[in-house]
């Protein structure tokens, strides 16, 4: 696998392709099992006449073919989960083609052999084509085997089209990646530039209905091109045509650009630019009252980004108060809908009381407390023990903070509080975010269910922090610690969902920390729940585990 | 007095050993020469004295500290840099160096400006964008700035250009004539051969000797060259005892004598034939250490 630079390329990501696989195929499944479900009930007909048709187009819901399987996948399927994951997997892709290696300091390595970088780069943009289509791949195999049983009704040739229209979505991203990488030499840079054009982009096209002055930027999305029509039931678009040619003419821009480009400095060599700054420059110190700690040092670490995780959560939050008014103006569809379901699909979204959908609190739960807010919070808690410590540890550097004059346990104590402090500075955000939202949005939510909802997830963030940090300590790895965290977060998270409805699971729900957390109450109806006194115990206990084990054993080597 | 005692020191991973049986003493003053090839477990020595790793058994002391009881203490009074340097890379020089102060509860400012002026090194930059030598300088200072009593350094030059490493001989040199301790891990003979008072080198997971400086010196060999009238018989210089090995060139007028310790009995050897011409050559320390890193002459302490 390490002959060439193209087998090389496959060779890194096998790991990582076999997870998109994997994650890919379960999401077809499990989208593909609901259709029997909506194809069959009389109810979901009704909410569908009755949602207001702009709001349907923004998600991508075409009420014609809705209830056919041709309508449902792309609506379900292709107009948003499909491309979320094949454009994540393309601008990680592209970002790996140039950016990523220059700035490790291998390129130099690389492009120190007889290669040519022309064809350096093209070997890695062809193999990212080939890592890339394994999602395609994945939907239309597992479309195909689906196809009969489940009765979706599509034809070999639409699922083909589709598939390829989804495949060329991600390249164009990943093309843009490519090029801004080659353009920047920043991994940073080029995600940020290729993800913004990608939501900017789909704004244009979703919203389009919603808005005149998107008229124009609506024609030149991608998005528009990509679903301009439903592929399934017409497999010929001259969109694909347009898709196709713009990512091979930046696929090109970003070998052009490559080839002139000074490895490891700030600009490439355009043609007009002469380039002779260094990338270095001169920093005052920034914000040194922060420094005077091993805690302060690890706010400072943070002093912007936990901007980005309280917007993240926040404008979840404020979005879902700003649905509540249409939908209790629908309250009758949406009663229709939560009677026509079955209550194991919501469970599945960790809806235990579906019945309190047609409540602002539960509602509002349902979308930001009770799945995407607790992920969140998880990755922000889970991910800070692993780049605190196990990525420290790691690289060596806690080598260096541990040869000054402090007791092991104060550093990791000194770092597990602040970031306590950091989730509870985001957990207060999202107390004040909800109460303007409840302000604005006139949602009739009590103060005190407000605060209990955001400490409840602070906790449950906490628990899963504690945990990890448990298991690095334990295990002195912090890839195993994140591993097992996550799948024990799945696992519980399942256990109270499926719990609530499937008696076999009930005997051990109880023992789920989301069980404390949500049970059968949405967070925003029930205060500050004693259960959460649970969370908060198995947050202590991680850390004291972790505090005891610390202190003596060997930093890793 | 000792400033560093280890006794029968031990570190295992799991079934790998790391150091065995370390018995060292290191003496207030000196600049002490730490030497081994690469993995003979130096840094495993230092790691387990800065009690970053757990002895897997033996004990060892630092300033009369138990190196696991007295360990915050022992760092206290302890300037460290390590082999394989990281860093936090999104801080800047300063940065970095006044977070390290901040931990020591000492304001190190007046030293840093110093230090750094010293060694010619621009601290507003961000880590990330130093060249090794820079960031090995950075390093550098964050061992130096609290002017520790003991100075623990893994590879202290890698990166540093001749200017910078002369100028470093120089602090250590300074930091001997105050009275502190100097822990020296290097590869760059030329430099311990300069600086170290005593030597001790590992091998194998094992110290094999520990030595001045100059008795290290007294183990060279030279190489002696003699051009005679005629030839001589091979024989006469074989077999003396200080010499262990004979090559005869131009058609055998000439010989090569590798030659232990003194060069005395061989000149009085070679009066007695018509010498027209002497020349001798002392191997250095290098070739001492090398031969012991190979173990080709690990008995001959």
């Amino acid at each position: 696998m390490l002959r060439s630079v193209f087998t090389k390329t496959l060779y890194d990501f096998r790991r990582q392709a076999m997870g998109w696989a994997i994650g890919t195929g379960v999401l077809t499944t499990w989208l593909v099992s609901f259709y029997p479900i909506i194809r069959d009930s009389d109810e979901m007909a009704d909410l569908f006449e009755q949602m207001p048709p702009q709001m349907m187009s923004a998600f991508g819901i075409d009420p014609d073919t809705i209830l056919t399987g041709a309508g449902y996948l792309s609506g379900q399927l292709y107009s948003f989960m499909g491309p979320i994951l094949m454009i994540a997997f393309a601008v990680s892709l592209g970002t790996a083609v140039t950016a990523t290696e220059e700035r490790n300091n291998t390129l130099d390595m690389l492009l120190a052999a007889p290669v040519s970088r022309i064809r350096v780069i093209s070997l890695k943009l062809a193999a990212s084509v080939l890592l890339a289509s394994v999602v395609p791949v994945t939907m239309a195999v597992s479309l195909l085997v689906l196809n009969e049983p489940v009765g979706l009704r599509l034809s070999v040739v639409g699922i083909i089209s589709m598939n390829v229209a989804l495949l060329l979505l991600g390249l164009l991203f990943g093309a843009i990646t490519a090029a801004a990488g080659s353009l920047t030499g920043k991994p940073g840079s080029a995600r940020g530039i290729a993800l913004t054009l990608a939501v900017l982009t789909w704004f244009a096209s979703a919203f389009e209905p919603f808005f005149d002055w998107l008229a124009i930027p609506n024609q030149v999305s991608p998005f528009t091109w990509y679903v301009g029509q439903n592929l399934f039931l017409e497999p010929w678009s001259m969109g694909l045509i347009w898709i196709a040619l713009t990512t091979m003419v930046i696929a090109g821009s970003s070998i052009w650009l490559f080839t002139r480009r000074d490895i490891a400095t700030e600009l490439a060599v355009l043609p007009d630019t002469a380039v002779t700054r260094r990338r270095s420059r001169t920093i005052s110190p920034r914000r040194v009252t922060l420094l005077r700690s091993v805690a302060g040092k690890t706010m400072w670490d943070r002093r912007r980004t936990i901007f980005y995780w309280m917007g993240g959560i926040a404008s979840l939050l404020l979005v879902t108060f700003a649905a509540w008014p249409a939908l209790a103006a629908n309250a009758v569809a949406m009663e229709a809908m939560v009677n026509a379901l079955p209550t194991e699909m919501f469970a599945m979204f960790g809806m235990t009381n579906p019945e309190s959908l047609s409540t602002p609190e539960g509602f509002i739960s349902s979308r930001a407390y009770l799945n995407m807010g607790p992920l969140i919070m998880i990755l922000f808690t889970v991910g800070g023990v692993s780049s605190l410590l196990s990525k420290e540890e790691q690289s060596g550097v806690l080598d260096m903070v541990a040869s000054n004059p402090l007791p092991r346990r104060t550093v990791l104590l000194h770092k597990v509080g602040a970031l306590t402090l950091q989730t509870a500075l985001i957990a207060l955000f999202l107390v004040i975010v909800a109460f303007a939202g409840n302000a604005l949005w006139d949602t009739g939510l009590v103060p005190i269910n407000m605060i209990g909802a955001n400490v409840g997830l602070a906790l449950l963030g906490l628990f899963f922090g504690g945990m990890a940090l448990a298991v690095w300590s334990l295990t002195q790895s912090g890839g195993t610690a994140v591993a097992i965290t996550s799948a024990f977060a799945v696992v519980t998270y399942f256990v109270n969902g499926l719990g609530s409805v499937v008696d076999s699971l009930a005997v051990v729900r109880p023992l789920s920390p989301f069980y404390w957390y949500i049970g059968d109450t949405p967070p925003l109806a029930k205060g500050i729940d004693p259960l959460y006194g649970l969370l908060a115990l198995g947050a202590v206990i991680g850390t004291a585990i972790a505090v005891w084990r610390f202190d003596k054993r060997d930093l890793a080597v | 007095m000792a400033v560093i005692n280890t006794q029968g020191l031990t570190k295992f991973y799991g079934d790998s050993p790391g150091i065995i049986d370390l018995d060292l003493e290191v003496r207030q003053g000196e600049i002490f020469g730490f030497l081994g090839p690469n993995g003979a477990g130096k840094s495993t020595t230092i790691r387990t004295l800065l009690n970053f790793l757990i002895p897997t058994r033996g004990s060892g002391t630092v300033f009369g500290l138990d190196i696991q009881k007295g360990t915050v203490d022992i760092r206290r009074r302890t300037g460290y840099l390590p082999g394989d340097l990281a860093m936090y890379d999104r801080m800047t020089g300063r940065e970095f160096l006044l977070y390290f102060a901040n931990l020591r509860g000492m304001d190190t400012s007046k030293k840093v400006a110093e230090l750094s002026e010293r060694f010619e090194l621009d601290l507003d930059r961000r880590i990330k964008d130093y060249s090794t030598g820079n960031r090995q300088k950075v390093g550098l200072v964050n061992a130096f700035m609290h002017e520790p009593e003991l100075l623990i350094l893994d590879e202290p030059t890698a990166g540093l250009d001749p200017l910078m490493q002369q100028e470093f001989q120089e602090m250590l040199e300074e930091v001997r004539a105050e009275g502190r301790t100097v822990f020296l891990s290097s590869h760059v003979l030329p430099e311990v051969e300069r600086l170290a008072d005593r030597v001790g080198i590992v091998r194998e997971q094992r110290l094999v000797t520990v030595d001045s400086v100059e008795a290290f010196k007294g183990l060279s060999r030279s190489t002696v060259t003699i051009r005679f009238a005629t030839v001589p018989e091979p024989d006469r210089f074989s077999n003396l005892d200080s010499v262990f090995d004979v090559d005869t060139r131009n058609g055998g007028d000439t010989l090569v004598l590798s030659v232990e310790g003194s060069i005395d009995a061989v000149i009085k050897q070679a009066a007695q034939c018509e010498v027209l011409s002497i020349s001798t050559r002392a191997d250095d320390l290098e070739d001492v250490f090398l031969s012991f890193y190979s173990g080709a002459s690990s008995d001959a302490s």
